[in-house]
Parts: C-alpha cells; structure tokens; sequence
C-alpha cells in the first residue's frame, strides 16, 4: 500500500493505516534527526514529536503521496526549534553516556568478557561519535544508509539527488570516517 | 581494470549496488581484479570491516527507531483519552481531516482495559503435564497447592523436575529454560519470565519472554497473556510481553490471536503487537531468526548433533552474503560457539569454491576465531581447499592453536596453490608426530562428511557445552 493510501485511509479514521506509517517512516525520521541535531537520545524525542505533529496536521497534507517530503519538512521544523532554544554547551543528563551505554547493552549479547566489552563499546561510541561530526550532508546520508535497510535508489528519492550522488556522499563519509578514525587511534 | 577504478567501485559493490546493473559487467571487472591485486584486497577488507562496524554500531539505533514508533503511537493514543474515559484517537484523525478538533460523539474505546492474567486460577487436577528438560542457570518452579498469589514459596527447579498441572515457572535474570510437554511440545523461557501450566496445551504468560513449538493436535495449544489470547495447532512462534503489550512472531505455521472478538491469522514471518486484546500494529514482515536469537543460547547447550541448532545453523549461514545486516547473521553463528565449528568445518570440506564462495569465507573466518585443538587435523586437510581466502583462514587458525606457521604465514597461503603444496606436506608431517600427544575427538565425535547439498545433516559435537551461561 503505497503512503497516498495510507495517508487517505488515517484521514478516514482507520487508525492502524497511521501506524503503518509510523512503521514506515519512524527510522528515517530518527536518522534525519539524529543527522540533524547530532545527539542520539535527543533526536529520538523529536522524532517522536514529528511524528505526531504529522497526525496532527495530516488534514494539511495536500499531496497524500507526498508524505514522506512532508514529514521530512515537519522534522526539520522540530529540530530547528530545538536547536535554538537549546542553551549553548548544556547536555541532559540522559546525554551522557548514552551512547556507550546503548553500545554495551547491544555487545552484551557477546561472548566478549568484560573489559573486551568495554573496549568493544568504546570503540562503537568513537566511531558513532565520528559519524555525528561527518559534514552535514555526508552525516544525512550515512545515518539515512544504516539506520535502515534500504537501497541507493530508495535514499535517492528520499533526499531528492541521483543514485550517483548517494554512492559518492556514501564513499565519502566511509573514507573520512577511516581517515579520522585511524588519525585518533595513532 | 586498474587500483583507481577499483577504488571507486569498492563501496557500491560492498553495499551491493553492482548487482544492479550486470549489463556494465562492473561487478566481475571488480572482483576479477580482487583477485590478483593483494593491496586492493586489503582495501576491500578494512571497508568490510569498517562497514560491519558501522552496521554493529548503528543495530542500538535502529532498535530505538522502533521504540520512537511505538511511543509516538502511544502518545497519540494518550492525548486522545479525556481526562475520565478514553476515546477514540481515530476519531481526531477525522478532525484533523477537516483541519480543526472537533468535540467527537460516538465514541468507542481504542483499548479496553483488562485484568492482568491471574496466575492462580484453579487447576484441573494435580498430574504432571511438563517436564524442565534445560536450562542455562537457576529455574523456580511454584506448586500449585490452591494459594494465593505469595503465599507458596518458590522452589529451585533442576533439570529433569515435573511440572504440575496448575504450577508456575520463572526464570531469573540471564537464565533460559526449555519445558518439554507430553504431546512432544516444546517452550522455552526468556530470562525473567514467569508462566503457569494449567493443563496441557494451556498455560498463562505473566511476562517475559516464551518461544513454543506446538505439535500438531485437534485441541489447540492457547497461551493467554494480559493482553492477548494466542492459539494454534502447529506452529513455532515467539511471544514477547513487555509492559502493556504482546507481541507475536511467527516462525514457522500459523497462530490465531483473538482480536477484539475477531480471529485473526498470523502466518511465518509475520509480527503483531497486540494491545488490551486487539491487534494494535498491522502485521508486519520480521525477521524471526534475529528476532528470536535468544533461544541461541539453549540451541548452543544441545551441541552440534541437535537437528535443530544445525537447522538453525544453516539459516543463520544462509543470510550470509545476501542481507546489508549479515554481519548480524555472522554474530549469531559465533556466539553457538564451539558446537558450530563441526558442521562449519565439513560445510567447507564437503562444498567447493563455486558453492557461495562468500559464504564459505565467512565460515572459514569464524573456523579460524573458534576451533579448538581438536581441529588441528581436520584443519590441515583444508590447507589444500581450492578458494586461497579459506586456505587464508585456516592457515590463520593453525597459527592461533599452534604457534606457529611452518614458514608461511597466513597471508601466503592466497597464493598460487603450488607453492603452497609444501608446507601443507610439512603440516602433515608436523601433526603425524605429534597426535598421538593430543587428546582427538573419537570416531563418532568427529565431523562427518557428506554431500554439499546437505551440508549440516549429520554433525557430531564433541563437547558437553551445559556450562554455557545463559543471554539475553
């Protein structure tokens, strides 16, 4: 069912039709976000408040098949407005540590003992803490890329470039991703 | 082809995207030159290695775009409750249709709430109607003597103990249990999750995490959660309960779960959530051997000669090289640990090196990293596999159990195969004066080998891996 269908289906008031959305779009919000605003536990809240601003607004939609553009632009919206209300330099507490912590829980699976863990999970955090400084538009397209699975194609119409662009911003980001990694591990 | 153009293609044909067009022939340029040029081999391998990290680094995050997904949802539902009676959310999304909120009459409840599943209800009768068969650390069984809730202690409950009609069953944190049943049914506990048996084919799930494999039988096997009831008559299906919602996976058959007073089916491979006894989230396409890798750890306490691990094994392998997530797939078969190493190692000596030569380098790769000394022999007989990437990583293997390389390290071992002849022949040599110290497998022990097309049929394990911990 394409998101057109879905869209008209939520406006009729079947409520199931929006939660295939939400299926559908929540892990591309959250990459853009996270691209966005560049902290991982932060950009889940907006996400989450794109996600219902765009039910909220869903009556606006004027092109039902256009949902996913739309959505993008309501989250840009959200993490705008985050990021100028936010006060310089201030972390919350969820912040801190999050990702590592996240990484460990995730390794935990591991027959790993626990300093291999540790290492392991540091080593996670530096690389996710790497991707979140890459350029604006090589971070976009990364996160889009592993949030997900998806295909060049796919990314392509999403961000609106040629499938050309997708491979070149990926080769990119992978390339200074190693040449940043391997400068800090020297 | 030249190392500047194969560069350029490295990443697309890691991601899979040379597939795409075979007409440019891009895709056997590619790895015609991989072939022969060492250095962009190397290329290829750290962009395969800095790719798997990425995909391990990224696999908290895709979890937490679920998580955003369900939370938006419940948020939506939150916000559509009046202070005392909940209503339908569906009816703002008609509001919203119209580009205002409306006061909205008719409204229907969007979740009926419902008690928690009581966990002591009255039994049948007291008769044995399960039995512990496994488990990966301490299992509390509570009898069934007509208490209330608290006031009959909880018993530890080793292997081989009978379960009561009307008994309770819990697991602790990172301990896994399997129960088997007379009609030959199996369920497996998650770490902290608690059940009662009522009678059989019946039993309450109070929360955790079960995973059942129902036999076939006219009555059907029912489990009823807080928020769901699932049945079925054959079938393997997960059944997870964290707070306020079920959520059904179904592996293999189909499982019934009433939906508001409606049937519905749902087939392998597909995932329901279910919310105060109605399916809240469509059914959606899962991957139930990621989704139900905790049973991992159980399959991993029966060894190699268990049909199911090596059925597990095998589907496990068979995403390697095909999914953008087969690093996650990899991870899987190295956490069986040592009991995959048999199968893996007949897989690759009974296969050659045009049977998915991707598949057989990652076997030979997680070979390398967990082969005991056992393996020693087997792997000096697949020094000589016609792929030099296998030989690679057995040659890798015998340095990590060995200590030494016989003159050749493991990079050497991608050449010509005639110049790597000789020191398999020193191998052999090595090995016939010295095996007669080593403690081998016996006869029955040792892997065994047979057709490729049915590569894991008929492994053997030769340890006893019940001191395995249990994971979550």
């Amino acid at each position: 069912m394409t998101d057109g269908e879905l869209v008209r289906q939520t406006l009729q008031g079947r409520n199931s039709a929006f939660e295939d959305l939400v299926s559908r779009w929540s892990a591309r919000t959250l990459a853009f976000c996270h691209a966005k605003v560049g902290r991982a536990h932060v950009a889940e809240d907006l996400a989450q408040e794109s996600l219902v601003r765009s039910f909220r607004a869903l009556g606006t939609l004027a092109e039902p098949e256009k949902f996913g553009p739309w959505l993008r632009g309501i989250a840009l919206r959200v993490c705008l407005d985050w990021l100028k209300n936010k006060q310089t330099g201030q972390v919350t507490f969820g912040d801190l540590g999050g990702d590592r912590r996240e990484a460990e829980q995730f390794l935990a699976a591991s027959d790993d003992g626990p300093a291999q863990l540790a290492e392991r999970a540091e080593q996670l955090r530096q690389l996710m803490s790497e991707v979140e400084r890459l350029p604006d538009e090589l971070r976009e397209v990364l996160m889009l890329y592993y949030y997900q699975d998806v295909t060049y194609r796919e990314l392509a119409e999403t961000l609106g470039v040629s499938s050309a662009t997708v491979n070149a911003r990926l080769t990119k980001a992978r390339s200074l991703l190693r040449e940043r990694l391997s400068r800090a591990s020297r | 082809m030249d190392c500047s153009a194969a560069l350029n293609l490295f990443d697309a044909w890691l991601d899979g995207e040379l597939d795409c067009d075979p007409d440019r022939g891009e895709r056997t340029a590619l790895e015609a030159h991989l072939a022969g040029c060492g250095d962009c081999r190397a290329a290829a391998d750290a962009l395969r290695l800095e790719d798997a990290d990425l995909v391990r680094a990224f696999a908290p995050r895709r979890q937490a775009a679920v998580a955003v997904a369900r939370r938006a949802m419940e948020q939506l539902r939150r916000e559509a409750r009046p202070p005392r009676a909940r209503r339908a959310w569906s009816s703002l999304a008609t509001a919203a249709a119209a580009g205002f909120l409306l006061a909205v009459g008719l409204l229907r409840p969007w979740q009926r709430p419902r008690e928690a599943a009581p966990l002591l209800i009255v039994g049948p009768g007291q008769r044995p109607i399960a039995r512990l068969a496994l488990a990966t650390g301490a299992t509390e069984m509570r009898p069934p003597e007509g208490a209330a809730p608290g006031e009959t202690p909880w018993f530890a409950c080793p292997e081989s103990s009978s379960i009561e009609s009307g008994a309770c069953v819990r697991t602790g944190p990172e301990v896994c249990c399997e129960l088997d049943t007379p009609d030959g049914s199996q369920i497996r506990l998650n770490a902290d999750t608690e059940v009662r048996l009522n009678q059989p084919r019946q039993m309450d799930m109070a929360h955790g995490e079960l995973w059942s494999s129902v036999t076939f039988d006219e009555a059907p096997f029912e489990i009823h959660t807080a928020d769901a009831d699932i049945s079925a008559r054959r079938a393997k299906f997960d059944l997870r309960c964290p707070s306020d919602e079920t959520v059904l996976t179904v592996v293999e058959g189909e499982a019934m779960v009433q939906d508001g007073g409606r049937t519905r089916t749902v087939t392998a491979g597909e995932q329901v959530k279910i919310v105060g006894g109605r399916v809240a989230a469509g059914q959606v396409r899962t991957d139930p051997l990621l989704d139900t890798r905790w049973v991992n750890d159980l399959l991993a306490l029966k060894g190699s000669d268990d049909p199911e691990f090596v059925e597990r094994l095998n589907d496990l392998l068979s995403q390697i090289g095909r999914a953008k997530l087969s690093i996650l797939y990899e991870d899987e078969v190295r956490r069986l640990g040592e009991p995959a190493v048999w199968p893996l190692l007949r897989f690759l000596a009974s296969s050659g090196p045009d049977d998915e030569p991707k598949k057989r380098e990652v076997a030979a790769r997680i070979v390398a990293d967990l082969a005991p000394p056992r393996a020693v022999s087997d792997l000096i007989d697949l020094l000589a596999d016609q792929d030099p990437q296998v030989r690679a990583q057995v040659a890798r293997a015998l340095e990590r159990l060995t200590g030494r390389d016989q003159g050749r390290p493991a990079d050497l071992w991608r050449g010509d195969w005639t110049s790597c002849e000789p020191t398999q022949q020193q191998w052999r040599q090595w090995w016939a004066e010295r095996q007669h110290r080593a403690a081998t497998p016996s006869a029955d022990e040792r892997p065994v080998k047979t057709r490729a097309d049915e590569p894991m049929q008929k492994a053997r394990s030769p340890t006893d891996q019940r001191a395995r911990p249990g994971k979550t």
